[in-house]
């Protein structure tokens, strides 16, 4: 244990906050590297079809424009052998390889100037011609087209089944049958995907803003065809990822080509127009839900069937039906995941990939249930509780489902204030409204490794601990340095990070919730290491300090390796997370505007490493919730197949007036079959089910079941009560 | 951007003699919506004159017993002016429902009345826009049109004025005072500053070229009891509207007086309802009274195929808004 | 690292008098906590000092002009297109100052221009001659934080830190704004006239909403602002379940 409070558990505020709120800390593009100039991508203005012509004669004739890039000339990239090649974190980058357009804002090409303003206006003077196809934009139009995808996201099954759902439905006193949607979502970090890139001789250095170091290495060098050893990729800071930036994604490529090519350092930034076609988004998800259960409310049919939407060349699907197949346990049970092709960029990775969306449908779907049943939903979501996870047959490592759902309705006051039968809440012009959702999502672990390095001047010693994770607003800095300061009993000012850099120790990165759990526990394997070294052949007691032992040795340095990895009872047992959310709106049905006014999240995630960041990834993770259930969403532009949305004007993230009050309460957790801390992510967990915690309060607060997100007032302005 | 000539103006002459000299010149305010626009390659000029910090940065009173708007005054010192706030409280509370303090703190009074529209067909130059580039069609009428005009929309443009500050001043009826480049002056009252698009939607306002807004003239106060602007939007703060209402009221017992109405958010202009204010005058100040004025505010709408929503949304923007001006003391 | 880093990193003590000492060899025992992931590895190192000027010629449209950047002269020859947030970050090495958006949409790049609070990116460099431009670099005295960047770190109030300084430049122009009793437009009613305002939670989110968080901080950041401006202090928002609660979850019927 640490005896200075700054070791695990301590709500220490983060070790780079004052780096942070000086303006210190340095993003990728605010390295100096002499010589630099400035790239801009360019990106198709057809949806399908091939280019036909380039016309760069004006943008060459403007001062300071070095090279115009495009598929003519570009250097010759490593290429998908496959078709439709499932998109992976280490995958191939290819970009400016074939005339052929996939989706209106492709790359097809960048300008090289000496200075930003030169290269974004020679930008726009370089003319395409092309030669269009008629493109696929139209989600509905093409539905009927959706076929069974061999591989989804996260290795979760296409299909499964258990019982018989038909007959489940059939035997069921009460059943619902509805269609749920969530939008094209976009990630939107607020730092802008940007890379320096420069070479010298065969090597590259990417000052890349990337959540997972290591795969941007691989990526790049197998783009490139060089070796792995001649990419250096550094990422310190990253100004928000949440799943945008777990691959080396093709503007990387862009200016690492483009630098290649002119033979400078290059700084490429994807615009804000650009974060919409160039670094992945959230599919569209549309989930047909069918439930039954008996006339006391237990479960006997699960039907969660999705079709969503990839790109015409990769093909992504998340996970939407996987939740249905964890989170209760009923006795028959259906799930199966469709995909059709679009012609838009392919759909990546973006904050509980499959948990966020399926969970809306599923929570949504539930309460639809509960209130068919006329049964309270807390108690009906406790009586179809499961401790056997019934779609691999493990039994969970911990579950603390029931503890969540009972906490949070007890510090929430449901039962006072919650009324079965909407609109039954008014002060003055807003309709006041209660709903909630239980929530869940995997743990995830895998290999890690890392290095920590003694070093003893006198009576004191500092620890550096080096790993090539990331730290994307998660806390990583900080929980690493409380791990370190706990396992070697010294004050966390005495423990520097590094992070962020390929030439440190292999990580599998910031991502699917795994990131804490990895990191914490390998600084925990290397600080364990190093102590027994020095144990090694030592008079010294049990509780001989780092310092004693060190001097005992006559050691002043010592650098000492660590590796985590999952166990064979990890491997045996489903591991997840849970919690539950309560939602108090106001709706103000004239004007079809809605405010959170309170928000309550109880969350069992495992040893909580600092509850200050940990609460700040919930509420993070609610806030994106709120984003999706109210504000986000990105539109197809029927005819052209754009995003019509196309800026942050347009695309609404929530803004702080959007938030409110929210009260977060750690179900204190040990699971040590996680993982040896027990430690499990909870940032994704942040997200899951907020959707449909605030859809269910507004149907309680007004009547209106919207199944579309997000719940606008033009949602609302349209649409009728709904009565029993 | 495209590259232009950069000149800092000392005086409203020494402008308007620069923009005599390039053609394609244009004024920078605030540039909180040019800058933006010229990075988008929607704006081209050849020239800026930057006339933010010009000397027309005053608030003062009118010989007529208004108020006068200089120009260069940015927002935020307008919406907060000690007078504005006591007897145009509709136009402070307007204004400070648009866009943020950082862009209230740079967008001018001037710059504020020649917003361009956000119909993002415009915004994007990939995509057909008459107003944009005359001609090249109108991306939006059979486009995404959720957010459009129903009101006074052609073939050729069914787009929307954005502003919040102009609703109001629609509703206070104020006057926009305007020098030509050859030195004289002229009043545009403010009903007619800015157009409908019909066949020319690239003209936003009646603006000739070269002409420079110097101060912008509130009437003398008579709605500063009874006010409210009320804004529907897809965020609840940093959002332009869907639909916005400035209601202004003058009740005696319980009679209206008189009544200030404009939406905002509906048509190519800051949209008056000069017919549902004299409606309203004389009558009762009762919700049944608000209900039959939003009835009539919306005889003339012709909503496009995606935002029919807007009418009954507008119509209880309206009740809610009178109501709300109202119950003020 | 520029010497405008160099200087602030040593008026803040982030390193405190071991720093070139550090950086010649790991004696890092005295460090302060807030530069450990900063100079410990050789990214950091070797930095020349200052961006040369661009010549002139080299552009359109050159304008020249002294931009007066937290108290300190920078004489610059740019182009007229370059807005004040490439000025600092590109020519100036003030990368305190981000980029979100460079369209008006975000708030990430404010910064405080003769005491109020605007964009950087929809502002020309040219346009800013004789203003005062103070940025997030510019806000801590000598050593000292200001006590907006202390209430932050207190309050948790950023994740990735990349709006932060915006954020935080926005909440302390907010400050003189509620001195000076500025109305918002969730003000119940604009006439008020009250000055020294101590804003409610609500005034603090409506003022605050120009600029965004993507990772969600602002219930943190209300807090942060709020301690400030009011002194009030509601944290934490946290709690541990506790053993009572366990217990009676685990027993009674729901």
């Amino acid at each position: 244990m640490n005896t200075n409070n700054t070791g695990i558990g301590e709500a220490i505020n983060r070790v780079d906050g004052r780096l942070k709120v000086t303006g210190m800390a340095k993003y990728c593009t605010e390295f100096h590297v002499d010589n630099m100039v400035y790239a801009q991508g360019l990106s198709s203005t057809i949806s399908a079809g091939r280019i036909t012509g380039v016309d760069t004669s004006e943008a060459e004739k403007q001062p300071g424009v070095l090279k115009i890039i495009t598929y003519q000339n570009a250097d010759k990239l490593k290429t998908f052998s496959e078709e439709m090649p499932v998109p992976s974190t280490d995958g191939l980058s290819p970009v400016l390889q074939t005339p052929k357009i996939h989706y209106f804002g492709e790359f097809i090409g960048a300008v090289v100037a000496e200075t930003f303003e030169q290269a974004q206006y020679a930008a726009r003077l370089v003319k395409f011609s092309y030669e269009e196809d008629e493109p696929k934009s139209i989600f509905d139009k093409h539905e009927k087209d959706a076929y069974k995808p061999e591989n989804i996201n996260s290795g979760a099954k296409t299909d499964t089944s258990w019982g018989d759902v038909e007959k489940g439905l059939a035997d069921s006193a009460v059943t619902i049958e509805a269609e749920y949607n969530t939008p094209i979502e976009h990630h939107h970090p607020m730092e802008l995907h940007a890379i320096i890139a420069s070479w010298e001789n065969d090597k590259v250095t990417a000052y890349l803003s990337t959540q997972m170091v290591d795969n941007a290495v691989t990526t790049i060098a197998e783009t490139f065809q060089i070796p792995k050893d001649n990419v250096r990729v550094i990422s310190p800071y990253i100004g928000g990822g949440f799943g945008s930036k777990l691959q080396a994604r093709e503007h990387a490529t862009l200016g690492i080509l483009a630098s290649k090519m002119v033979g400078r350092p290059v700084q490429l930034t994807v615009t804000r127009q650009g974060m919409f076609t160039h670094v992945g988004y959230r599919q569209h998800n549309r989930q047909y839900m069918r439930l039954g259960a008996d006339k006391d409310g237990k479960l006997l049919a699960l039907s969660h069937q999705t079709v969503a939407q990839t790109s015409t060349y990769e093909e992504f699907q998340e996970q939407s039906g996987s939740i249905s197949r964890t989170l209760y346990g009923p006795p028959n049970s259906l799930v199966t995941h469709r995909l059709m092709t679009l012609n838009l960029p392919s759909p990546r990775w973006m904050r509980a990939p499959g948990e966020a969306p399926g969970s809306f449908a599923l929570e949504s779907a539930m309460d639809e249930l509960a209130y068919a049943l006329k049964m309270d939903p807390v108690e009906f979501r406790i009586k179809n509780d499961t401790q056997k996870d019934l779609s691999t047959d493990k039994p969970y490592s911990s579950r603390l489902l029931i503890e969540c759902l009972k906490i949070g309705a007890e510090r929430f006051g449901w039962k006072d204030k919650w009324k079965q039968e909407p609109r039954s809440n008014r002060n003055g012009n807003w309709l006041v409204g209660y709903g909630m959702a239980a929530s869940s999502r995997k743990s995830p672990y895998s290999k890690t490794n890392a290095k920590v390095i003694l070093d003893r001047d006198g009576d004191t010693i500092h620890a550096t601990v080096e790993l090539d994770g990331t730290d994307i607003g998660t806390g990583s800095y900080t929980i690493v340095a409380q791990t370190a300061a706990e396992y070697l009993d010294i004050p966390v000012e005495q423990v520097t990070v590094n992070l962020g850099d390929s030439k440190y120790p292999v990580t599998p990165g910031s991502g699917g919730s795994w990131g804490a759990a990895c990191y914490t526990n390998v600084t925990y394997a290397a600080c364990t290491a190093a102590k027994d070294k020095l144990r090694e052949n030592t008079t010294l007691g049990e509780d001989a300090s780092t310092a004693e032992l060190m001097k005992a040795k006559n050691v002043n340095s010592l650098t000492a390796a660590g590796v985590a990895e999952p166990s064979s009872e990890f491997e045996d047992h489903s591991v997840y997370s849970f919690g539950a959310n309560f939602a108090e709106v106001w709706v103000d049905e004239d004007t079809g505007m809605v405010r959170l006014k309170k928000y309550i999240n109880t969350a069992s995630a495992g040893k909580i490493l600092n509850p200050k960041t940990a609460y700040s990834q919930v509420i993070g993770g609610i806030t994106w919730g709120l984003g999706m259930a109210l504000t986000e969403h990105s539109i197809v532009e029927p005819n052209y197949g754009n995003f019509i949305t196309r800026t942050l004007a347009d695309y609404h993230v929530p803004v702080n007036l959007d938030l409110a009050d929210i009260e977060v309460i750690f179900i204190p957790e040990e699971d040590k079959i996680a993982n040896p801390l027990g430690v499990k992510g909870i940032g994704e967990l942040g997200i899951t089910s907020v959707g449909a915690a605030i859809a269910n309060a507004v149907f309680n607060a007004t009547g209106k079941r919207v199944r579309d997100l997000p719940i606008t007032p033009e949602k609302l302005t349209k649409m009728k009560v709904q009565t029993a | 951007m495209r590259p232009f000539k950069y000149t800092n103006a000392a005086s409203e002459t020494e402008a308007l003699k620069s923009y005599s000299g390039t053609p394609n010149t244009k004024y920078l305010g605030g540039g909180t919506n040019l800058i933006d626009l010229m990075k988008e390659d929607v704006e081209r000029p050849d020239a800026l004159v930057y006339v933010a910090d010009l000397p027309n940065n005053k608030i003062e009173p009118t010989a007529s017993g208004g108020l006068s708007l200089g120009a260069a005054v940015s927002n935020t010192d307008t919406a907060n002016h000690a007078t504005v706030r006591k007897n145009y409280p509709l136009l402070s509370m307007a204004m400070l429902s648009a866009a943020t303090e950082q862009i209230r703190n740079m967008a001018t009074n001037g710059g504020n009345l020649l917003q361009r529209t956000r119909c993002s067909y415009f915004y994007d130059t990939a995509m057909p826009c008459n107003k944009r580039d005359p001609g090249s069609g109108c991306g939006a009428l059979k486009g995404v049109n959720r957010l459009h005009a129903i009101f006074g929309w052609s073939e050729s443009c069914v787009a929307t004025h954005p502003s919040d500050m102009c609703v109001a001043l629609t509703a206070l009826e104020a006057t926009v005072n305007v020098q030509k480049p050859d030195g004289s002056s002229r009043k545009i009252p403010f009903v007619d500053f800015h157009r409908l698009p019909g066949d020319q939607p690239e003209k936003d306002t009646n603006l000739e070229p070269g002409e420079l807004i110097t101060s912008i003239d509130l009437p003398e106060p008579y709605f500063s009891d009874k006010y409210y602007y009320l804004k529907i939007r897809e965020r609840s703060s940093y959002a332009f509207a869907i639909v916005s209402v400035a209601a202004g009221l003058q009740v005696e017992g319980n009679t209206i007086s008189r009544a200030a109405l404009a939406m905002g958010r509906v048509a190519h202009k800051p949209w008056k309802l000069a017919n549902v204010e004299k409606f309203l005058q004389g009558k009762p100040a009762t919700t049944e009274t608000f209900e039959q004025a939003a009835e009539l505010a919306f005889e003339d709408a012709k909503p496009l195929d995606q935002n029919e929503y807007k009418i009954p949304l507008g119509k209880r923007a309206i009740v809610r808004a009178l109501e709300q001006a109202n119950a003020r003391a | 690292m520029s010497e405008d880093e160099e200087r602030l990193l040593d008026e803040l003590d982030i390193f405190g008098n071991s720093r070139r000492n550090f950086l010649g060899q790991m004696s890092a025992a005295s460090l302060s906590l807030a530069a450990m992931p900063y100079f410990t590895s050789d990214i950091f190192e070797n930095a020349p000092k200052g961006i040369p000027d661009i010549d002139p010629d080299f552009l359109l449209n050159a304008v020249k002009v002294n931009l007066q950047v937290n108290n300190t002269s920078k004489p610059l020859t740019i182009d007229s297109r370059m807005s004040l947030l490439d000025a600092l970050r590109e020519r100036l090495e003030l990368t305190g100052t981000k980029k979100g958006c460079d369209h008006g949409q975000c708030g990430a790049c404010t910064v405080i221009i003769d005491g109020k609070r605007k964009l950087s990116c929809l502002t020309l460099a040219a346009t800013c001659k004789d203003k005062e431009i103070k940025t997030v670099e510019g806000l801590a005295e000598g050593n000292k934080l200001h006590p907006m960047q202390e209430a932050f770190l207190k309050h948790d109030g950023f994740q990735c830190g990349y709006c932060t300084p915006g954020q935080i430049c926005s909440a302390v122009a907010l400050l003189d704004e509620a001195e000076r009793g500025e109305v918002s437009y969730v003000t119940e009613d604009v006439r008020q006239t009250k000055e020294n305002l101590k804003l409610s939670e609500e005034e603090i989110r409506e003022r605050m909403s120009g600029n965004i968080c993507r990772c969600g901080a602002y219930n943190n950041i209300v807090q942060a602002v709020r301690e400030v401006n009011g002194g009030s202090d509601e944290w934490p928002k946290w709690t541990f379940a506790s053993n009572e609660e366990l217990e009676r979850s685990r027993t009674s019927e729901s």
